[in-house]
């Protein structure tokens, strides 16, 4: 990919174009990303709930071990110490398991949000924190619809708590630490190769799948993906989440911005000449 | 009253080093352990003592606040609605400078000052609340800027409308320190101020509701609306203008010997104006509510939730009928 843009830099400036051309033409390549979004997929007819992707998750980022064991009935939530988490569920096709971390949208609303960039959406596609831009204002936590960003209120240097996808190990060539622990449910790779394994599982064994691919339209598409036997709303997911993108909803209203900023002084300055012309009146109160 | 003052501050200014010079400006004039002191006092050092453990131990140890509202009373009552409390001194500078109503114009420098210290004490509040409050300044510098954030708005919204304030108000300041052609500077550059001011109020103002836009899921059907950004910006005039008058009414029992019978009548003239915008307001508030009700068909939720739909009535109730007492209260 970097040789390709090289080259074209290359002829860029053989034929004569000015530096300044062939620097833009690099940054706009760079930004269109050669590099596919990153994502994993959890196929939930394959997890024997064995919690070796929890553990692997909490040793990789040197997190205490959970000690709860999935029980139906009973939710284990993600937190402060902890990055993901199994639970298990009482269905109409009897107990399912399912996984919770990130869901490292798309779109993210928490990267929108947040005004420092401290929330990021990496070009591999995680959305990773980072400590020495955050505030600690928490609009991240208020805006994601998964509710994924966890605060540690008992610290006096409170830092943000979620998945990166393990970003470290993905940007050196490893895979995610919970996606190697795993025996066969948590599948690592692009996510348009994930979105097409998904849809050949489904198609192979339609008895077996629910015909819907979790995250692939949710919040404006995820690059976590789930497949499994039974609607998503039984095994704890709020699918009445809409399918376009969260941080849509507040684009309008930025939009109209410059447009106020532009047309509202103007306006009152030609209010404010309009009615200057009344010098008597405020002598006469006065 | 100002020439006194002006006179005043020459006579300290006279032969005086700055420390002294505010040291005669700052010391207890008459007995200071009046009944509002004694209160005071306690307050202040009891909260100083939070503060101190909130900074040790983190927010958990003096907020009820979790992972599932991670904004409490704090921001929701304390900034968000707290601000909306201080916008009066936009409606006023626009009332006074903008359309050149001078009835307002006694009313401006105490309503700007008011407008000001508010907002400095909510950005305490604010930097209180923010758990790396030592990053604060990373969305006004550096490579940090999160244009798409609604929020990147409000704090530069808001960082900017207080400059806007302060130029407002510091011709009162020179004219305390006796400095008469800072004064004639200042004071032309009163309407730039105002103007910018306003458009800074208008948008954060509105931008503050904007924040909940993305919080579709965890908001109420009733509450969440995407007129929410316009409701927050009507809300602001009514809460600002109420403020002015609950503050003027207190000051006017507190100096009321000091006024002769002329200023008693322009104060009361004073609170009926403000009183009559208020009220129209509240009706444009009620209005647009009644609408975006009807627009989202929102009528399904009604039987859903008692305590909720209380609460949301409310809302409705008090608009209408705070309203109508105002207007009553202005026609007599």
């Amino acid at each position: 990919m970097s040789i390709d843009r090289r080259n074209f830099i290359k002829i860029i400036g053989l034929a004569g174009a000015s530096l300044a051309v062939g620097d833009s033409f690099g940054a706009i390549s760079e930004k269109e990303g050669e590099v596919e979004f990153r994502g994993m997929l959890y196929d939930s007819t394959q997890c024997l709930g064995c919690l070796a992707c929890e553990k692997a998750c909490a040793e990789s980022h040197k997190l205490p071990e959970p000690k709860d064991e999935p029980k139906a009935g009973i939710i284990r939530k993600t937190s402060e110490s902890q990055r993901s988490a199994i639970n298990i569920f009482n269905t109409s096709k009897g107990e399912v398991f399912n996984k919770t971390q990130c869901m490292h949208c798309n779109e993210p609303a928490c990267a929108a949000a947040c005004l420092t960039q401290a929330m990021f959406k990496t070009k591999e596609g995680p959305i990773i924190w980072r400590g020495d831009k955050c505030m600690g204002c928490r609009y991240c936590m208020v805006s994601c619809p998964f509710d994924v960003p966890k605060f540690e209120y008992h610290s006096s240097n409170p830092i943000i708590q979620k998945c990166d996808m393990c970003y470290d190990r993905i940007i050196t060539g490893k895979i995610p630490a919970c996606a190697e622990a795993c025996p066969g449910a948590v599948i690592f790779g692009s996510r348009r190769e994930l979105i097409a394994e998904a849809r050949k599982r489904i198609a192979q064994k339609p008895k077996d799948y629910y015909e819907v691919i979790f995250g692939e339209n949710v919040a404006g598409g995820t690059a976590n993906l789930y497949i499994s036997s039974v609607p998503f709303n039984e095994v704890g997911f709020n699918t009445k989440l809409q399918n376009t993108s969260y941080p849509a909803l507040s684009k309008g209203f930025l939009y109209t911005v410059p447009s106020v900023f532009v047309l509202l002084p103007p306006l009152l300055l030609g209010i404010h000449e309009a009615t200057k012309n009344k010098p008597s009146i405020s002598e006469e109160n006065e | 009253m100002n020439n006194k003052d002006v006179s005043l501050a020459k006579d300290n200014n006279d032969g005086k080093s700055i420390p002294g010079f505010l040291w005669n400006e700052i010391k207890p004039k008459g007995k200071w352990l009046t009944p509002f002191n004694v209160i005071s006092i306690p307050v202040i050092f009891i909260g100083i003592g939070i503060i101190i453990f909130r900074f040790w131990k983190g927010l958990g140890a003096v907020t009820n606040l979790s992972q599932e509202v991670p904004w409490g009373l704090w921001i929701g009552f304390d900034v968000v609605t707290g601000v909306a409390f201080a916008g009066g001194a936009y409606v006023v500078t626009f009332m006074v400078y903008i359309l050149n109503q001078q009835k307002y114009h006694s009313i401006v420098r105490v309503t700007v000052l008011n407008g000001f210290l508010a907002y400095v004490f909510y950005a305490g509040a604010l930097l209180l609340d923010l758990g790396r409050p030592w990053n604060v300044i990373n969305p006004i510098i550096g490579n940090n800027f999160g244009t798409s954030s609604v929020l990147f708005l409000v704090a530069w919204h808001f960082m900017l409308y207080m400059i806007a304030e302060l130029i407002e108000f510091s011709p009162a300041i020179a004219e305390w320190l006796g400095a008469r052609r800072a004064r004639k500077v200042l004071s032309s550059m009163t309407i730039g101020a105002v103007i910018f001011g306003i458009t800074l109020s208008t948008l954060h103002q509105s931008g503050l509701g904007a924040l909940y836009l993305m919080a579709k899921e965890k908001i109420h059907p009733l509450w969440y609306s995407e007129f929410i950004p316009i409701l927050f910006l009507v809300s602001s005039v009514f809460a600002g203008l109420s403020m002015v008058i609950f503050e003027g009414t207190i000051s006017h029992k507190v100096f009321f010997d000091q006024i002769n019978e002329k200023n008693h009548r322009a104060q009361k003239e004073i609170v009926h104006g403000l009183a009559k915008i208020c009220t129209g307001a509240m009706f444009a508030y009620f209005f647009l509510q009644f609408l975006v009700f009807i627009h989202d068909k929102n009528w399904t939720y009604l039987n859903t939730n008692d305590g909720l739909l209380v609460s949301y009535g409310d809302d409705w109730i008090c608009a209408f009928t705070y309203g109508a007492i105002l207007l009553q209260l202005s026609d007599q």
